[in-house]
């Protein structure tokens, strides 16, 4: 584990009680986007997700993905704001994270190009299903900054998780990601 | 620490968890959410003995199974929570829960050695078996999600603590107890299997 990992940690720590401070000062529409990947599960499963697959594919595909990520959270979001009104956002983000899940599970080598579109129609149908009804620009803004910080936190240390059995213990994380959303989306599905 | 001191007290705190659940057995626990799905893999010897099983018999078989089935179970866990949560139905769960204790008990007590797509496909279908009867036996209160998380993350620590202890086979004192634990698993399968027949 290199040194960049503990001061990773640290700022994850740090940043909730940073946006403690914020909402005082800014539209509350930025804090509440920001902490969306941490405070709704379904949101912090698709960034867990993304995340153990740019640590299983390489340092080029996580540079792509943390580009990607945010652009396409906040292209949901602005989506979501003004009200387009996709019927089943919450589906379609339960089931994008078992797809997510899944491959990580399998740590397939997938083309390159492909990282940053799995990230970028992720980001925009979790943007979508965060935003909808709620939350205004700022929010998207919020969001985008939240899911860029989050999958930063899990991809770069993931990248150095070298060892044969830790990369065997991010697949099995990736396994129960796509479990855990997979049932999920039954009892979405069930009206549970 | 080294690694192997450390898992003494990673299994203890796990069996120690175990113990911990027979105070609350009987009663509603959590809120339909995390702790209510962390619960549920251990409120029930059955499904508890076999999720330790999978792991104790994935460490005798060694790699690849000793990861492909933490890797696989899970998910085909959840297929079958999937068609539980939605009502579909399949017939004797509860026997099939039973004797998967039996079957990976006996597995573990002879350390047979079946080639890897048998013991895998042996394992998805008492995986199956076990995420059917979690999804059907879910509340129907509380965030599905968290639910979801609780029984996966159990399901997986019981796998690890079935692991950690099957790794001790490599001694000879080891192999003698993780026989002996796949005997037990064996001895409580075969309860429940003749309680669900309804010969106890």
């Amino acid at each position: 584990m290199s040194r960049r990992t503990p001061a990773a940690l640290v700022t994850a720590v740090a940043a909730p009680v940073a946006a403690a401070q914020v909402t005082a000062a800014h539209p509350l529409g930025l804090a509440e986007g920001m902490a969306q990947v941490i405070l709704r599960p379904e949101h912090l499963g698709v960034i867990l997700a993304l995340g153990l697959l740019a640590a299983l594919r390489g340092p080029d595909a996580a540079m792509r993905m943390q580009v990607a990520t945010p652009i396409g959270l906040a292209v949901g979001a602005f989506g979501g704001a003004v009200a387009l009104g996709v019927a089943g956002a919450e589906v379609a983000g339960l089931g994008v994270t078992v797809l997510l899940g899944l491959l990580a599970a399998l740590a397939l080598r997938l083309p390159l190009v492909l990282y940053p579109l799995l990230a970028l129609v992720a980001g925009v149908v979790h943007g979508h299903a965060a935003a909808l009804g709620q939350g205004g620009a700022l929010f998207a803004v919020g969001l985008a900054a939240g899911g860029a910080l989050g999958f930063g936190l899990i991809a770069w240390p993931g990248l150095e998780l070298r060892a044969e059995w830790q990369r065997i213990a991010l697949r099995v994380l990736g396994s129960w990601i796509a479990a855990i959303h997979l049932i999920a989306l039954g009892l979405t599905l069930r009206g549970a | 620490m080294s690694q192997l001191s450390r898992a003494p007290l990673a299994l203890s705190l796990l069996l120690a968890a175990g113990a911990a659940s027979g105070h609350v057995e009987g009663g509603h626990v959590g809120d339909g959410g995390l702790l209510t799905g962390l619960y549920h893999p251990i409120s029930g010897l059955d499904h508890m003995v076999a999720m330790i099983a999978v792991g104790l018999w994935g460490a005798q078989l060694g790699a690849p199974a000793i990861w492909l089935l933490p890797v696989a179970f899970p998910l085909v866990m959840a297929l079958g929570g999937l068609a539980g949560a939605m009502g579909l139905p399949l017939p004797g769960v509860e026997t099939g829960i039973a004797a998967s204790g039996l079957v990976l008990g006996l597995a573990v007590a002879l350390a047979l050695r079946p080639p890897l797509w048998v013991a895998l496909l042996l394992v998805a279908a008492f995986a199956i078996l076990h995420g059917h009867a979690h999804g059907t036996e879910l509340p129907a209160y509380g965030v599905p999600i968290l639910y979801a998380a609780g029984f996966v993350i159990a399901t997986g620590l019981l796998h690890l603590s079935g692991i950690l202890i099957g790794l001790t086979h490599r001694w000879p004192w080891g192999s003698g107890l993780v026989r002996t634990g796949g005997a037990v698993v064996l001895a409580v399968g075969a309860y429940y299997l003749l309680r669900a027949l309804g010969l106890m």
